[in-house]
């Protein structure tokens, strides 16, 4: 698979196929908004409706930016991503090698904390609250794996 | 992202415009604090902002609370469908008053 970050060329998006698209991606700024690109295109085929749109986009922008922030504590890293068809939902997979998601996420996305003026803990909830269905794994050997659903349009 | 502020009827009005993102959102962050200074209420206008992050929200609670410890108050308007159901899912609708539009966050000051 190509590491777009070292200007290999953009993977182009397999319309035809159930896997749509593969990305090797540096955990940074510029390969966000490599991915936001993909994620904007595919949605606009199989989401159509502007709002959803935005959806999918912010939904794969704060798991991505997680695996920055949490996963390779800001000190670079690889996600893997893999946009697919499966049924009638379209799904991200992002995958990074980190330090794994927090155990307590793995029981289900917490509620809100109580406290309104927390600046923090809004992201997941935001996926898992905008997304059809999110799923999270601690991965055996290291990191986690997200997979995000979001229902199809076409 | 840009931020512009005028004083209209002793009512500060910050206005966002563009988007707020992991790339920016510091800068975004620094800018409202820096923005709500002062002794006025705020009315932080978002007709122009396109795009909100959990980051970005997190900015608008922070300076929310700044200028509730400060006894003023902060209120939101014009905000894009698509960015009010931000605040709404997150619950941040009980906490910080929303309005359609400007004049209706104008009248709200003046009760």
């Amino acid at each position: 698979m190509d590491t777009l970050n070292e200007n290999c060329g953009l993977p182009e998006i397999n319309k035809e196929g159930k896997i749509l698209a593969q990305l090797n991606l540096n955990a940074d700024i510029p390969a966000l908004k490599i991915f936001k690109y993909y994620c904007h295109e595919i949605a606009s085929l199989y989401l159509k409706e502007p709002d959803k749109i935005f959806e999918f986009i912010l939904c794969s922008d704060e798991v991505f930016v997680n695996c920055i922030v949490h996963g390779y504590k800001g000190k670079g890293g690889v996600v893997n991503i893999q946009f697919e068809l499966e049924d009638n939902y379209l799904v991200t997979y992002i995958r990074d090698f980190g330090v794994g998601i927090c155990e307590k996420y793995l029981e289900g996305i917490p509620e809100l904390v109580e406290d309104p003026f927390c600046e923090n803990g809004r992201g997941l909830f935001l996926v898992n609250s905008l997304s059809s269905k999110l799923e999270i794994e601690r991965c055996q050997d290291q990191g986690t794996l997200v997979k995000i659903y979001f229902e199809r349009m076409c | 992202m840009m931020i512009e502020t005028c004083i209209k009827e002793h009512i500060k009005v910050v206005k966002v415009s563009g988007e707020v993102n992991f790339e920016n959102y510091r800068e975004f962050g620094d800018g409202l604090l820096r923005s709500i200074e002062g002794s006025h209420n705020i009315l932080l206008d978002l007709g122009g902002l396109s795009y909100l992050n959990s980051m970005g929200l997190s900015c608008i609670v922070k300076a929310y609370a700044y200028v509730k410890k400060d006894r003023r108050d902060l209120r939101l308007c014009e905000l894009q469908e698509h960015i009010k159901k931000l605040f709404t899912i997150t619950k941040l609708d009980k906490m910080i008053a929303l309005y359609e539009k400007q004049e209706d966050a104008f009248a709200s000051y003046k009760k």
